[in-house]
């Protein structure tokens, strides 16, 4: 039996019977729904699409935090730890269906997200479209890493105050104050404008992964001297 | 039996060694750990337990023993020192990983898991064959009381008793050669409680860390003191009885004082 599979699937059943899951999905397609079914400008809908793409990922950051912090409190974490599974193993079986899950509800976004946007400007390019939300599915990686590392060291209220405000910061400090660095949502916003957006598409998927990296390498370095 | 500091004779080599006549005498030690040190709770704590020991952990303060036993399982890290368990430092299932098993306070199981469904993953988790895994997951739970009507219920709904009961029948299932127990089975009746954690085996070394030492009569031959991280005092039970004293948390630490003592006397009048 697979470990990382056993822990993927306790998670995911831990997340559905928690109703984790439903909320995390329920936000994603509410921002899509919102988007398709309001009618409005292509502008007005790529930002209504950025605002609650950012807003849904937060939540996935504080489940991810709040997941982590409470399977370690309630000793699940130690009961594996204690049954020969690492505790890099237990990581990324939460990241695996924390990221399953997100990415899950971002194509549900995403999708609905075209129809609408497509009605309202039938000159949009669907793979602009589709890598942009490809580079925000690798933001919400960095979230959810971000999330378990503070999982991973907090008790869970810290751990999901921490996790909301940090993302947050994280989302707002990259849009506001940096002009030059173009979040994937930031970049969705102005899609239609971008000279070459599969490239500042790439770009901001590739930084947002690397940066998940390094929180997931630093999540695995707490979680090894966390109490389970 | 078991002795603070010191030389302790280890072994990672099970069946064939532990029936040598010779090693019989000199019962290796199952549980060792050197030097250990956290924070405050524990400061150079040196322990050994021989094969087939049952050791009473007490300490003062309460959370000292229940922080050892999380140590020597390795839910909790040790800023330093060595943790030696049959004979093994490695943790991980080649090393001592599959030879140990923890109890806590909390079970630990996901609340809407069934008992079966915890057994299975337990059972899954060692690599059983499906004979094997039948087998040790019915002598776990004739033995942990979990009726047939109980194994399809979710432990949420069946209270702490059956999540109790589950959780050591899920430690069973491995038959360990080492057990920490840490305020095992508190919501299970006492005199169940005592007839639960009697667990047999010759070669089954146990470790309880206990607030309540006077529950625990009739399931260890020793007892262990610490205080301030640091282990006191380890004797035989028999010593509180000849001492006058209970199994009690004051006995405990009346009996390490009077032992302290006449270490002091011996040191100062070796004749």
């Amino acid at each position: 039996m697979s470990q990382t599979r056993v822990v993927v699937g306790l998670a995911m059943r831990e997340l559905w019977i928690s109703f984790r899951l439903l909320l995390l999905l329920t936000g994603y397609v509410a921002v899509g729904a919102a988007a398709a079914l309001l009618p409005a400008s292509l502008p007005a809908i790529l930002v209504r699409l950025a605002i609650g793409a950012s807003a849904a990922m937060i939540v996935g950051a504080a489940i991810a935090a709040w997941s982590m912090s409470r399977d370690r409190v309630l000793g699940r974490s130690g009961w594996l730890a204690t049954r020969s599974i690492s505790r890099g193993t237990i990581l990324a079986g939460w990241f695996v269906a924390l990221v399953l899950v997100s990415v899950l509800g971002l194509a549900a976004v995403g999708l609905l997200g075209w129809l609408a946007a497509s009605t309202a400007s039938p000159l949009l390019d669907p793979v602009a479209f589709g890598a942009m939300f490809g580079a925000i599915a690798c933001g919400s990686l960095a979230l959810l890493a971000l999330g378990l590392l503070f999982g991973a060291i907090l008790r869970p209220q810290a751990a999901t105050t921490a996790a909301v405000a940090a993302s947050a910061l994280i989302i707002a400090g990259a849009w506001f104050a940096l002009p030059r660095v173009a979040l994937p949502v930031e970049a969705l916003v102005h899609l239609s404008r971008l000279p070459a957006p599969i490239s500042v598409a790439v770009q901001g998927g590739g930084a947002s992964l690397a940066f998940a990296a390094l929180l997931v390498v630093l999540a695995r370095a707490a979680l090894e001297r966390a109490d389970l | 039996m078991p002795a603070t500091g010191g030389a302790s004779l280890t072994s990672s080599t099970p069946d064939a060694l532990w029936s040598a006549p010779s090693l019989r005498v000199l019962r290796p030690s199952a549980v060792s750990c050197t030097d250990l040190r956290r924070g405050r709770e524990l400061d150079r704590c040196t322990l050994s337990v021989p094969v087939g020991g049952r050791l009473l952990v007490v300490s003062e303060p309460d959370t000292t023993a229940s922080t050892l036993l999380r140590v020597l399982a390795g839910l909790s890290r040790a800023d330093r020192g060595e943790v030696r368990i049959a004979g093994s430092t490695d943790p991980t299932a080649t090393g001592w990983g599959r030879r140990m098993a923890y109890l806590g306070p909390e079970s630990g199981l996901h609340s809407w898991m069934t008992p079966l469904e915890a057994l299975h993953l337990a059972a899954g988790l060692l690599g059983l064959s499906h004979d094997e895994r039948a087998r040790r997951i019915d002598r776990a739970l004739r033995w942990t009381g979990i009726t047939p009507a109980m194994t399809e219920r979710a432990v949420s709904r069946g209270g702490p008793e059956l999540e109790q009961r589950t959780g050591l029948a899920s430690v069973l299932i491995a038959e360990p050669e080492v057990l920490l127990l840490d305020e095992p089975l508190r919501a299970i009746e006492a005199t169940e409680r005592a007839g639960l954690l009697r667990i047999p085996g010759r070669r089954l070394t146990i470790l309880l860390a206990s607030r309540d030492p006077a529950s625990e009569l009739g399931l260890v031959a020793h007892v262990a003191y610490l205080r301030n991280g640091r282990v006191e005092l380890i004797a035989p039970v028999g010593d509180l009885d000849q001492a006058g004293l209970p199994l009690s948390h004051a006995g405990i630490a009346e009996l390490a004082a009077l032992k302290a003592a006449e270490r002091r006397l011996r040191r100062a009048d070796p004749e």
